[in-house]
């Protein structure tokens, strides 16, 4: 836990985290969609403006959502252990050399 | 232009590129700090690390040989980083840069912030790189690459010491010719089509440039990380009823290469995946991309 505290001290509950958690999830570094190129460009307003897009930090989706960091964190860290998949993984397997993934495989 | 002790800013920067360069880094750049104070989010921007920082030096060194490619993905898996090579070059100029100018210096950790989980880094390497100019986003997942060094590893060194500023590259490699044909064609460019977790999406404008990346890391994260992997199987392990459920979740074929891996301290720990870059032209086929190229455009004097 965040520091050390539970998930009641930091008031975070299985329906917060249905209510918030595909929201964090989006705004998270676990999903990145970038338009064009502007960090090459150096082009800060088009930086700003697809931070949401391009991954933020805990304590900016706090902001946006109006929670704390650290139920962000919580919320955010949970869902990438619950989420996570072990089975894709094993597609390696049969890949490599001449041998490309295809999506029936 | 001269700083502290009388040195000369620029002489300084060649004098560490250079030791970047002798050390076996192919490329080496200052980024604007500058810049990356307002790029990079609170509580990751350099000065977050080094307070006093005036300089940010991002170095890259080149991937596996060129033979690695054909190997199978199961196997390329513990020895296609290397990014090992690049962090021991930044180690070692931190302390040129403290020997040779007397300014304080770090190595700028690669890892994550442990505030944060398993996926958040304490600082952006790439980020330094592409400011830097070694480097542009590429469709895949925002990977970094070279129009001649094709895919590198990263790492970066902080300094007190005031160095001149390096521009990001003018144009940005990707996606190759044949990618933007084949996404015409397709709706895909190579990295999108053969990535096995499926997790790249974009769009490729009509001058066949990226109009968008989409990436979804949490995806990607279940060949190439694995974080999560352990705890996931202990968890199974405590809440199985059955001892042979629990013996399952522990030991199955698929579950005990996991012990392996920790237990060797495999340098792709916990996965690497690669599927991507082997079917990327500028990964492979830049002019410079690996060590047989290399060789061969300096007449045979090097392989590195």
């Amino acid at each position: 836990m965040p520091r050390g505290l539970t998930m009641p001290d930091i008031g975070v509950t299985e329906e917060m985290i249905d209510a918030f958690g595909a929201a964090v999830w989006e705004l998270s570094n676990n999903v990145q969609v970038r338009q064009g190129d502007p960090v090459r460009q150096l082009d800060f307003t088009a930086i700003e403006a697809q931070r949401p897009g391009t991954g933020m930090t805990d304590a900016q989706i706090a902001d946006r959502l109006n929670l704390t960091r650290e139920q962000v964190l919580l919320i955010r860290v949970l869902l990438e252990a619950r989420r996570f998949d072990r089975r894709p993984y094993r597609r390696l397997y049969e890949l490599g050399g001449s041998r490309r993934f295809r999506p029936q495989t | 232009m001269t700083g502290a002790m009388g040195l000369d800013p620029h002489e300084a920067k060649a004098q560490i590129l250079e030791y970047c360069k002798r050390k076996g880094a192919l490329v080496a750049g200052v980024a604007d700090i500058e810049a990356l104070q307002r790029i990079a989010p609170p509580g990751h921007r350099p000065r977050d690390m080094l307070p006093r920082a005036k300089s940010v030096i991002a170095l890259g060194v080149g991937g596996q040989t060129r033979g690695a490619w054909a190997v199978p993905a199961k196997a390329l898996g513990f020895f296609g980083s290397t990014e090992g090579r690049a962090y021991k070059i930044a180690y070692g100029c931190a302390f040129y840069i403290e020997h040779k100018f007397q300014a304080p210096a770090i190595y700028c950790p690669p890892d994550m912030d442990p505030e944060s989980g398993s996926r958040v880094p304490f600082q952006s390497l790439k980020l330094h790189a592409e400011v830097a100019g070694l480097g542009a986003r590429s469709l895949a997942g925002d990977i970094l690459l070279h129009p001649e060094f094709g895919y590198m590893y990263f790492a970066s060194v902080f300094t007190e010491l005031e160095l001149p500023p390096d521009r990001p590259l003018a144009e940005n490699p990707c996606p190759a010719p044949s990618c933007a044909d084949l996404y015409r064609k397709s709706g895909r460019t190579p990295c999108m089509k053969f990535c096995p977790a499926q997790c790249l999406h974009g769009r490729v404008d009509e001058a066949g440039r990226q109009a968008e990346m989409r990436y979804e890391m949490a995806k990607c994260a279940e060949l190439t990380q694995q974080y999560e992997a352990v705890p996931q199987m202990l968890r199974e392990a405590l809440d199985a009823d059955d001892p042979a459920d629990r013996e399952r979740a522990l030991f199955d074929p698929n579950n005990s290469q996991y012990w392996y891996k920790m237990s060797v301290g495999s340098g792709g720990l916990l996965a690497q995946c690669f599927e991507c870059m082997r079917v990327c032209p500028i990964a492979t086929k830049a002019p410079l991309a690996d060590p047989i190229q290399r060789a061969a455009a300096l007449g045979g004097k090097t392989g590195g």
